[in-house]
């Protein structure tokens, strides 16, 4: 069972990708949901967490900001963050992964595209 | 209204498409503006800026009926639990994902863009017709729901 982190100032993403993950059948023990990378940061300083899904634009605290952080703490070599975004630039894209992002769900999305991201993204965790 | 095969305006209208279709599996055709009904109508209106090597604004705006289908589609609620919180937060989200897929659309990935977050507020008829007579703007239907979409360079 995961813990998931569901990072956005869009309840309705929030809600497209809670319900993605039911449809896709990934076994759930929790799933968090943060309006900005701060109640992000917040919440991973409290809860364990298997993987991050996060917006990029977002107030308080941008999803770059959030990865940032994360690595400063040391959050990211166990906690894999997914960037879940309308950005395109293949610079930008780059650059996140150079940043320590594990993965890249360019919106809109199809629910299997967002499958196969938790399948890569855990099976990776349990090898 | 402008010829729907002008470059702007088409590849927009494609990357809304795309996005209705995929997030809120709804199909969208282009329509000509006096196809549009009278009538009273409870609209909204949702915008966001881009600047990169091209700047301009992204326009939405729609019937408040279109925007709860889209929220119900969207969040797979019924449509009494719809309320203004989410069905504009689902007009916001189909621009900004729109917005997005069209700048790559139109100028590829090798080029930077900043978007702004989008913002929503309701519109009167006077200011929808205003919007859906601009030349840079599409009439378009929706499930049978009016819809304008704009882009400004």
């Amino acid at each position: 069972m995961y813990n998931i982190l569901i990072v956005d100032d869009s309840k309705t993403i929030r809600a497209v990708i809670n319900k993605t993950i039911e449809i896709a059948g990934v076994p759930v023990a929790n799933i968090w949901e943060a309006a900005n990378g701060q109640e992000a940061l917040d919440i991973l300083h409290e809860q364990w967490v298997d993987i991050v899904f996060a917006d990029i634009n977002m107030p308080v605290m941008t999803g770059i900001e959030l990865v940032e952080n994360m690595s400063e703490e040391g959050l990211l070599e166990t906690v894999p963050v997914v960037i879940v975004s309308t950005e395109g630039s293949r610079q930008r894209i780059e650059d996140l992964r150079a940043k320590g992002v594990r993965a890249y769900l360019r919106k809109p999305f199809a629910p299997e595209a967002l499958k196969e991201v938790i399948a890569d993204i855990l099976e990776t965790k349990n090898a | 209204m402008p010829d729907p095969q002008r470059s702007e305006s088409a590849i927009f209208f494609e990357s809304l498409q795309s996005v209705l279709e995929k997030m809120a599996f709804m199909f969208a055709d282009v329509v000509a503006e006096n196809d549009f009904e009278d009538g009273e109508m409870n609209l909204l209106e949702a915008t966001m800026e881009f600047k990169g090597p091209t700047s301009g604004k992204t326009v939405l705006a729609a019937q408040a009926e279109l925007c709860t289908s889209l929220a119900e589609n969207m969040l797979g609620i019924d449509e009494d639990e719809v309320n203004d919180s989410s069905l504009e937060d689902a007009l916001r989200e189909v621009l900004n994902m729109t917005s997005g897929l069209y700048l790559t659309n139109r100028w590829g990935d090798d080029v930077v863009f900043d978007l702004t977050v989008p913002e929503v507020r309701r519109i009167d008829e006077q200011e929808w017709r205003e919007l859906a007579g601009r030349e840079q703007s599409l009439a378009i239907d929706a499930e049978g729901f009016q819809m304008v979409a704009s882009v400004i360079i």
